[in-house]
Order: structure tokens, then sequence, then C-alpha cells
């Protein structure tokens, strides 16, 4: 009987110092400059750094909840893909970090649960996806489209054309894109820096809008809050028809311009020749329109 | 010892003076039963006195808890998606009978309480990432503020499926909130198109966080 007291102890040691060791995994291949790659990993990071090399390279540190990485596909479609236990410790390191090199102008189609997503240099169309993860982009990308639940976004991508940004819960930090950026968030704040817009459209139930950006000539800009302030700091060669409304809130402009109609609620103001169209509103927030 | 290990004995030892004229059928002349009896039963009481089955019981008991720890299976809850549903839907339905009965400024003190909706939306940004491994916990201490089911969320810890599915109903639990709250500023300003813009959003998410919990990968 003692015998088997000690094998039970030895066996709930040795299961602990394996559930407590982590495993690495390495892979090293083509892949061509413009492939499609999608990588997912359900607990994590999932980092990828955009490389000259028509190469893809991968660097894997594997938690206990991780039973294999699975590769598969062509040098011009790859996914990558972390393979977990049906059932697994609660306890212990379960997240699996994965690091990876790949050519600049793939496709990246990232997927994340509870993984934070972070891409450095990509050029390619980038999409990403978490639900609790934060997810960092530094990037060239012209079209980008990433969602979260209660992950915070940051985005910096001076060459973005068109962004898509999309969360819960968290906050999004954008800075020095242009062209097309909707982003929509239900409590978390939206911000955005630097840039020149064609269409702006950014939503906020109850967070707080926050844009210091110029506009193009024609531009269409909406920033709406439900319980949030909005702020926009438009340069002051803005030409704009500029309308805020708010039901409670107050409402500011630092623009000497005439306005075309206002009442308690809404107030319309025609800057320089008014070509472009700025629509902002917030029901119990303020709304404020600034020179930069 | 019967007679063949008398005669390997008798082989391998060497022989002894006078061992045959000794009697074989001799009986001892007391009982010797008595002193091998009480040479024995103490060492048994000894042995009884140091008995190895606790531990082994202890040592069964801390292996079944590992090992049901280690097996242990996240239980989808669809069940909270749908009461969390149902009550939005019910108080929606209470807001839409009553209409116009809240004032003109939705947030003020004379707000009619909601069962669920004491707090405005700005006061439930509950889920940020800087704490997510304490999100759980944190949505519970909101929750609890805001009259929210403490316990729904309470249960998660970390980033096992288990906080997952606490994130996804906290965030259920959030948009549904928002939901409500904008319906009741278009109380308010019903032909304002922003308040349905934001309606829809929240509807959108809704819609997208009801399919992440019902289909949790996990």
């Amino acid at each position: 009987m003692r015998t088997t007291t000690i094998a039970a102890f030895l066996a709930v040691a040795s299961l602990a110092a394996h559930a407590a060791e982590p495993r690495s995994f390495t892979d090293h291949r083509s892949l061509n400059g413009d492939a499609k790659l999608s990588v997912r990993n359900l607990a994590g990071v999932i980092e990828i750094e955009a490389w000259d090399k028509a190469e893809f390279d991968l660097a894997a540190l594997l938690g206990d909840s991780a039973e294999r990485i699975e590769i598969s596909g062509t040098a011009a479609d790859l996914k990558v893909e972390v393979k977990n236990r049906k059932s697994h410790s609660s306890y212990g390191d379960g997240d699996t970090r994965l690091k990876l090199r790949v050519p600049a102008g793939a496709s990246l189609s990232l997927d994340g649960t509870s993984s934070d997503i972070v891409v450095r240099g990509s050029k390619g169309v980038l999409t990403a996806r978490s639900v609790s993860g934060d997810i960092d982009l530094s990037v060239g990308s012209r079209v980008i489209t990433v969602q979260t639940v209660s992950g915070d976004l940051r985005l910096e991508a001076p060459a973005a054309k068109e962004a898509r940004l999309n969360t819960v819960s968290g906050d999004v930090d954008v800075k020095g894109a242009s062209g097309l950026l909707v982003a929509e968030s239900v409590s978390g704040d939206v911000e955005v820096e630097g840039g020149t817009f064609t269409q702006l459209d950014l939503k906020s139930v109850s967070g707080d809008i926050g844009v210091q950006a110029g506009f193009a000539a024609e531009a269409k800009v909406k920033a709406e809050s439900l319980s949030g302030d909005v702020r926009v700091n438009a340069p002051a060669s803005l030409s704009a028809e500029v309308t805020m409304k708010t039901f409670s809130g107050d409402k500011h402009s630092g623009f000497d311009a005439a306005r075309d109609a206002s009442d308690g609620k809404r107030m319309v103001l025609k800057i320089g020749e008014g070509r472009g169209q700025l629509t902002l509103t917030s029901f119990s927030g303020d709304v404020t329109l600034d020179k930069q | 010892m019967n007679p063949q290990d008398l005669h390997r004995v008798s082989l391998e030892a060497p022989p002894v003076e006078g061992l045959d004229s000794l009697l074989r059928e001799r009986q001892p002349g007391r009982d010797l039963w008595a002193g091998i009896e009480a040479r024995i039963t103490p060492a048994v009481a000894v042995r009884r006195s140091t008995p190895v089955w606790p531990y082994a019981l202890a040592a069964s008991a801390c292996l079944a808890v590992f090992v049901g720890v280690l097996l242990r299976q996240p239980s989808p809850r669809p069940d909270d998606v749908a009461l969390a549903q149902q009550s939005s839907s019910a108080f929606e339905v209470a807001t839409a009978a009553e209409g116009g009965s809240f004032n003109n400024h939705p947030y003020s003190n004379g707000d009619r309480p909601s069962p669920t909706a004491a707090l405005s939306p700005r006061t439930l940004r509950m889920l940020r990432s800087e704490s997510l491994d304490n999100a759980p916990a944190l949505v519970a201490e909101r929750a609890e503020a805001s009259g929210l089911m403490k316990a729904t969320y309470a249960a998660g810890s970390g980033r096992n499926s288990h906080g997952q599915q606490a994130i996804l109903r906290a965030n259920l639990k959030l948009v549904a909130q928002a939901e409500r709250e904008v319906r009741r500023a278009l109380l308010s300003d019903p032909n304002s198109a922003s308040l349905q813009s934001l309606l829809n959003v929240a509807q959108e998410k809704r819609a997208v966080l009801t399919s992440l919990l019902v289909h949790d990968p996990d």
C-alpha cells in the first residue's frame, strides 16, 4: 500500500512537471511574396513581422493546452493552426506564442480567441479577429479589417486606404490612416489621429470620439455617440458644411462661420466653401469642433 | 520440515556427533504455545497501530481531484444567452408599453430605474484589456454594482474557456444594456437617424456575440 501511495504522488508530480514545461516548435519554408497566410491560435500571442524574403519562418512556444501546430497548404496559400487538446488543465501556462516572419506582401488572416495579435511591417491585405486579445498593428497595408470583443485596437497604418475596425468594449486608436475609415465600438473610446480622409464613419454608443485629422475636399464625416463626447480638431483650411447635434449636451465650434441654422439641439455651419460634410452627433454628450 | 529437506540438510551440513542417538518421539514437558503467542501478539499490535490506509485514501483523493481538474470540460451555457435575451426583450416590451414615460433627460434622477439598467452605458465600461486576466472578477464587481447577475461572471478565471465565455456573456449584457439605452433615447428623439444607426450597431454586436457564445470553439 505504501508503494501505491508513493507511486500516486510521483504520478501527480510528473503530470505537474509535464504541464509546466513549455515546448518549442520551428518551421521554415518557401512562401510566395503575394501568398495568402492564415494563422489561428486560440490563446497566447500571434506576432508577425514582415521581411523582404519569399520565405516563411515560424518559432513557437507551445502552452500546455496546445497539442500540436498544424501547417498545411502551399507556398501560395498557407495555413498555420494551433491544435489544442480537447481537455486540459486550467492551471499552468496554456498560452501558445507564435512568432512568424513572412513576406511583406502576403495577405494575412489572423484569428485568435484570447490571443493578442501584433503585426509589424506587413503590406498585404490584413484581417485580424480576436475576442479578448488586444490587436496592435503597425503596417503598410492598404486594406485592413479588424474585429474584437473586449480587446483594444491600435492601428498605425500610413498607407491605409480602407480600414474597418469593430469592437464591443475595447478602445480604438488609429494613427496615420487615410481614405476610408469605419470604426465602431459599443463602450470603448474611438481616437483618430493624422491622415486625410475621404470618408470617416465613427460610432460609439457610450464611448468618446476624438478626431484630429485632415479631410479631403468633399469628405463625408460622421461621428456619432449616445452618451460620449464627440470632439473634432480639423485644419483651419476646412471646407465643409458642419452639422452638430446634441439632445442634452453642449455644442461648441472654434471656427468663425456663418450659421445656416441653429436651435437648441442642432447647429449647422458653413465653413469655407462648404464642400465636405461633417455630421457630429451625441445624444447626451458634448459636441465640439475646433481648429488644429 | 519434510523428509526431503532433512535429507538435503544432512547432505549439506556436517554430521553432528550423537544426533542419531537422541529420541525422536519425545513430547515437550510443558505447553510451549503460550510463550510463542505472547511473543507474536505484541508484534501484531505494533503493526496495527500504524495503518497505511489513510495515506492511501488521501493520495487517491488527491489524484482523483487532480485528474478531475485536468479533465474538466467547459459546459456550454446557452441558457444564459436565452435568459439575457428574454430579459432584454421583456424590458423592451415594458418600455414600449409605457412609451414616453421617461422624461426628456433619460439619465437624470427622474428616470424610472430598470431592473438591470441602473447605470448609464458609460459607467459600464468594464472590460478593458489591461485588466483582461481579471476581467471576470472586474465584471462581477461592476455587475454587482449595477444589479447584473454576479454569479454568471464570477465563474470564469483567466484566459481559459470559462473566462472567454464570461467575457462574451458580460459583453452581451453590456450590449443589451446599450441597446436599451438607445431605445430609451429614441423615445425622446424618435426621428434621430444617428440613434437609429447606433441601435443598429448594438443589434449587430449582439448578434455577433450571441453567435460567438453559441459556437464557442471550446
